[in-house]
């Protein structure tokens, strides 16, 4: 437990040590604020968060490997994960308190947008469960991101690579709901499979979380999806410490 | 084995397990759900529930919404795309709840594709949006025995009903029979209830038969109408009852009407303290004798937690409406005949949400007199303004030949709606919980007596169910809202609606007449939510400069009036005279519309560039104000960091 917490402290503390964080916060705040608004929110009249939200994966999809993809390729490169794993930690624990220390900062990212919640506030009475269930489903699918990116990190030694096949392994996973693609793959696969794809899809579960409807099957996606990439991140990270 | 391919193989069973413990866990938790939404905008009603668990059919759902074509429409159309993901969301809700006996499936009909032909040829609204594109939001429901059912397209006005409109929709496409309506009134509503044939032998021997009331023609379009004596016993085999105007009915039959209604019969009971529509008989009146045109069943009335007084009429200033009380007469202001406008309908049910113009005829008052452990509902549907307030007449003789101004001297503006119907919904009571005893001629009496001329009358007890659950009345104060006189106008073509009165009485009949499920459906609330402070400012921006605007438009007027006077005066053959002194004079007038209409424009500028300023300033500080804070505490801390290496390196170099 406690090499987890110094692995976690030590991760957070680094993200607000270099300026990399503050620029990160800075783009994906402006973005976050300024994609609504182009997209006629104030136009619309409608006090509810959904154009926020629904270009949050859009987003993510290059937000979060940006912070995810110096997790372990950077370690790596630099030798110090030689140092950090001959340390009295598991990989577990090492694993578990670099995910948990990148998804807080995300959130915590998120939580800087609350200038927007706040001004819906002041203009109406917007519906505040709504506007909850947005930040938690955006702070899962975050998570979700995070952990893809972690075991692509954990992959490769180049930031860069690391960035990439996160990148397109989460655009995978997010376009696989859209309607297009979805259209696309009936015209060869079977319905039942198309389905089984869509089911794979973050946007289907996100799309439902953050229009208000809270369902078991969306909560345990977030939830199983973060632990078979975290696992797999592990696995390869045992498998390096063994060579 | 090589150890990268043995971690490849690993990591590959580590997804494999992962995705198919998503696809378990998508089907085994599809159930459980939370709807955090402040209005549970998700969560269907208990009666669509109850509806959903008696689907015996499957039942596929067509949702059509063309939204490829609502990105290139005007921002109007865009405002549905709202509406659609909530509609969506909601038969989403209906196919999970319906354990997979509801197919759902949302099509976008793009241009000239079969998809948009199914539509059109299911009778879709559709709304031209460029030269190819068409515009479509309704539904398609088709059940497994063939019946197909529509909503053309989910208007607005009524998003807050859309539940009770698709639970409407599913519960009568899975109920086959034509529901049967039975009507018990003391007036011949019902006509003479012949065959063509016999009417047409009638005619032949000189008699004209009696025509039905014009609701009962429209009804017989939709349901099963049939007659149910005034003198029964018992009432059943029907779906609905139907009582008009109940005058002077025997103990038996309130009996009849109360058991029904207790065993879980709906009914829908319209009585009047003064029924213009029950003409007196010519004759007994020329007698002397007098003749009541009121009718009631206080009884029965009071079981359903009602009263309404004999004599006692709803009245109220600014509904009463003009009408001419004889022919060549001038309209005059009738204080009892009371044209209901938007406001006098409880807009929570849905039955009466839509309604806009009611006109009733000397309507009665009802009063809520249920006791406070009451365990009816008691949902007002029809009731005045606030400034309503009932009036009194000393007996029905003063209606017959009624004098307005002397009716509107006895009005006196209220400060409460006075309520002239009510929908009562639970566990109604009955009004003769221990029965009663109705004398009958015995066949037995006759049989024993053969040598005696008369039968013998024996007393027979009805025995009672004393409560009853689920139960549904909707009571009516007037009589005179569903006559020809008032609901219906006689055209070329036949009888033709007029205003919202017949809508009232067929809404009252959907609404019994679904299931009691269907009563349980709430209103869902308002999913809109607007930007209250613009709208204020709008508001404000609009009083602010309507006294400019009205200003500059009279002076536009005023110089368009001019310039009409001179171009006339012109044309009556002095051009030639004073020609270049009127081109002048039209010249300058014209330059002034100009200026005005300019002003104008400039004023409506103002208001738009205020809320279009209020925009801007938003969108800054959403989208600068956190990456402007951050960026300064970046620099603060970097400053800081620095000037403590400096300092640091500096004291390491001194020691």
């Amino acid at each position: 437990m406690s090499g987890f917490l110094a692995v976690f402290k030590r991760e957070l503390k680094g993200y607000f040590a270099t300026p990399v964080a503050y620029v990160f916060l800075v783009i994906f705040l402006f973005f976050s604020g300024y994609i609504p608004f182009k997209q006629g929110f104030f136009e619309n009249r409608q006090l509810d968060m959904r154009l926020f939200f629904v270009n949050m994966p859009l987003l993510f999809i290059f937000i979060v490997p940006s912070v995810s993809m110096r997790l372990w390729a950077e370690e790596r490169k630099s030798g110090s994960i030689e140092l950090l794993l001959s340390l009295p930690i598991t990989v577990k624990q090492a694993v578990l308190g670099k995910f948990l220390a990148a998804w807080l900062f995300l959130v915590i990212a998120l939580l800087l947008t609350l200038p927007f919640p706040l001004t819906l506030a002041w203009l109406g009475d917007p519906d505040g469960g709504l506007i909850f269930a947005g930040y938690v489903s955006a702070a899962l699918m975050a998570g979700g991101f995070l952990a893809i990116g972690s075991f692509f990190s954990a992959v490769s030694r180049n930031q860069v690579i690391s960035f990439i096949l996160a990148v397109v392994a989460c655009s995978v996973l997010v376009f696989a709901g859209m309607p297009t693609t979805m259209n696309f793959l009936s015209s060869f696969l079977p319905n039942g499979l198309v389905n089984a794809i869509s089911q794979l899809s973050f946007l289907q579960h996100f799309d439902s979380m953050q229009k208000g409807l809270i369902r078991f099957s969306d909560l345990a996606y977030f939830v199983i999806l973060i632990i078979g990439w975290i696992a797999a991140c592990g696995y390869i990270l045992e498998e390096r410490k063994a060579n | 084995m090589n150890r990268t391919i043995k971690a490849i193989l690993a990591v590959l069973f580590i997804l494999i397990i992962t995705f198919s413990a998503i696809t378990i866990t998508e089907n085994i938790g599809r159930g459980l759900k939370a709807d955090i939404t402040e209005q549970k905008i998700y969560t269907l009603s208990d009666g669509t529930k109850s509806i959903l668990s008696r689907i015996n059919q499957p039942i596929d759902i067509e949702l059509y919404y063309a939204s490829t074509a609502a990105v290139k429409g005007p921002d109007q159309i865009k405002f549905y795309n709202n509406y659609f993901e909530f509609v969506r969301s909601l038969l989403e809700e209906y196919e999970t709840a319906a354990g997979g006996m509801i197919n759902l499936e949302v099509i976008d009909p793009r241009p000239y594709s079969d998809e948009e032909s199914t539509a059109l040829a299911a009778g879709l609204k559709k709304f031209p949006i460029t030269q190819d594109e068409n515009f479509f939001f309704g539904l398609i429901l088709k059940t497994g025995f063939g019946v197909q059912k529509t909503i053309p397209f989910f208007s607005p006005d009524r998003q807050n009903f859309v539940e009770y409109d698709i639970s409407f929709l599913i519960d009568t496409a899975i109920t086959r029979e034509k529901k049967k309506i039975g009507v018990l009134s003391s007036l011949p509503v019902m006509g003479d209830d012949v065959t063509g044939y016999m009417a047409q032998m009638m005619r032949m021997q000189g008699q004209q038969p009696k025509e039905a009331w014009g609701f009962v023609g429209q009804l017989r379009q939709q349901f099963e109408v049939e007659t149910v004596p005034a003198d029964t016993e018992e009432i059943s085999g029907i779906d609905i009852l139907l009582v008009i105007h109940p005058k002077d009915l025997e103990e038996k039959t309130l009996f009849a009407i109360d058991q029904y209604i207790v065993k879980g019969g709906r009914a829908i009971v319209c009585v009047d303290p003064h029924c213009f529509a029950d003409q007196p008989d010519r004759q007994a009146a020329m007698q002397g004798m007098p003749q009541s045109q009121a009718s009631n069943m206080p009884e029965l009335l009071k079981s359903w937690g009602l009263s309404m007084q004999p004599n006692t009429f709803a009245a109220d200033m600014q509904l009463a409406q003009l009408t001419p009380l004889g022919q060549d007469q001038r309209p005059v202001k009738l204080i009892g005949l009371l044209g209901l406008e938007r406001g006098c309908f409880n807009e929570d049910l849905a039955m009466s949400s839509d309604l806009n113009d009611v006109r009733v005829l000397f309507a009665g008052v009802l009063k809520d007199i249920r006791e406070e452990d009451s365990p009816l509902q008691l949902d007002p549907i029809l009731m005045t303004t606030s400034k309503g307030n009932s009036i009194s007449v000393s007996g029905s003789y003063e209606l017959m030949y009624p004098d307005p101004d002397r009716l509107l001297n006895k009005f006196y503006p209220g400060t409460e709606p006075v309520y002239m119907g009510y929908r009562i919904s639970g566990n109604i009571k009955s009004a003769f919980p221990e029965g009663i005893d109705i004398t009958v001629e015995s066949e037995e009496g006759e049989e024993s007596n053969q040598d005696s001329d008369q039968a013998q009358p024996q007393t027979k007890h009805l025995e009672a169910v004393a409560q009853g659950s689920d139960c549904g009345v909707i009571v009516y104060s007037d009589v005179d809202f569903i006559s020809d006189m008032l609901a219906f106008q006689r055209t070329f073509l036949g009888m033709a609606s007029v205003g919202d009165n017949n809508t009232l009485l067929l809404n009252s009949i959907e609404d019994l007449s679904g299931s009691s499920d269907l009563m349980k459906i709430r209103s869902r609330g308002n999913y809109r939510r607007p930007f209250e402070v613009v709208d204020e400012i709008e508001a404000q921006a609009e009083a602010e400069t309507a006294e400019e605007e009205k200003k500059i438009t009279a002076q536009i007027e005023g110089f368009q009036k001019e310039l009409q006077e001179i171009v006339s005066s012109a044309k009556q053959g002095e051009e030639d005279i004073v020609g270049s002194a009127i081109l002048e004079q039209k010249k300058a007038l014209e330059l002034k519309i100009r200026e005005a209409e300019k002003r104008l424009q400039q004023v409506k500028l103002q208001r738009r560039e205020k809320i279009e300023e209020l925009g801007n300033k938003l969108r800054n500080i959403n989208m600068l104000l956190a990456p402007a804070i951050i960026l300064v505490v970046a620099i603060v801390l970097a400053v800081y960091r620095s000037l403590k290496r400096r300092h640091y390196i500096a004291n390491v170099n001194k020691q």
